[in-house]
């Protein structure tokens, strides 16, 4: 929808899939969009050093979410919400609408 | 043996503007040189006022005998490394418009004003619960003359006002510890 504007549809992507789960990880988002997780790794990290997402390690895994003193957060959120409003309903399901409330485990689904 | 942070930010600094590169200390060395070494940073964060090609940071630095490891630099002969960040320089929401501009002989560096530096620390502590950064920012605060009406409207502004308020309690706090410990002259 913004690739115009971004410069992959994968940066597009990833921030629309961290803005509806909070945070997020590079192998979550590899598995959603079926893409090698250095891909993945590879834009974060450059959405990282221009100050748009913050990293944080816990445990083992690295997890990005939206930095809160980005200057255009307000902004680039609004953008990505409008955005939102035009994308499929298979794509809404598959990673703009995730499933956040918990799970116990051997619940069957 | 190695250099001072301080003298460190002005080499830096100065070279940067011989260079045309714009950028601003940011960050705990600012709480360092406010603070007269009450607080110890060991990076110098340089904000850029505008897009600059990497390559030309990368070897304005190595003129200085930096080489860049995993997104900072690092120098040979000093224990602290230099980051620099990507514009625009911002406390919050808010773009930085003044800076201070301090000089020591022949070097000329560009820092946050200390009302900035307090702002910049209190960002950390809003968004990220840092208690370090909240006592950096009352650090600054006690040491330097600061703009206290402009950090409440900026607070505000940010949706900071309770935090702001946890704030000024522990200047106030740190105020009457300090009064407490000050000798007093007999009889006054």
């Amino acid at each position: 929808m913004l690739e115009p504007l971004f410069d992959s549809p994968v940066k597009e992507k990833a921030l629309q899939a961290i803005l509806a789960r909070g945070e997020s990880y590079p192998r979550e988002l590899a598995r959603l969009f079926g893409l090698p997780v250095y891909t993945i790794q590879y834009q974060l990290r450059n959405l990282e050093r221009g100050g748009v997402l913050y990293s944080r390690l816990r445990g083992r895994t690295r997890l990005y979410g939206f930095n809160p003193r980005y200057p255009f957060r307000k902004e680039l959120l609004a953008l990505l919400e409008k955005a939102r409003n035009y994308y499929s309903v298979a794509e809404r399901q598959t990673w703009l609408e995730p499933r956040l409330r918990p799970r116990r485990a051997g619940k069957p689904l | 043996m190695p250099l001072p942070l301080q003298d460190l930010a002005f080499i830096v600094s100065d070279h940067f503007q011989k260079k045309s590169i714009e950028a601003i200390l940011t960050g705990g060395a600012c709480v360092t040189l406010y603070t007269d070494n009450a607080y110890s940073s060991f990076d110098l964060d340089f904000v850029l006022r505008h897009y600059q090609e990497p390559r030309l940071i990368k070897a304005a630095m190595e003129e200085l005998g930096f080489r860049l490891e995993n997104g900072r630099f690092i120098h040979p002969d000093s224990e602290y490394f230099v980051e620099i960040l990507p514009p625009p320089p911002s406390v919050g929401e808010e773009p930085i418009r003044r800076t201070a501009r301090r000089r020591r002989g022949a070097f000329r560096l560009e820092m946050l004003t200390p009302t900035d530096c307090v702002k910049d620390r209190l960002a950390a502590f809003y968004h990220w619960q840092d208690r370090p950064s909240l006592a950096q920012a009352v650090l600054v605060a006690a040491a330097q003359k600061i703009d206290l009406r402009d950090i409440g409207r900026w607070s505000k502004a940010e949706g900071m006002a309770e935090p702001y308020r946890v704030f000024r309690r522990a200047l106030r706090e740190r105020a009457s510890r300090t009064a407490a410990i000050r000798p007093r002259q007999a009889g006054k």
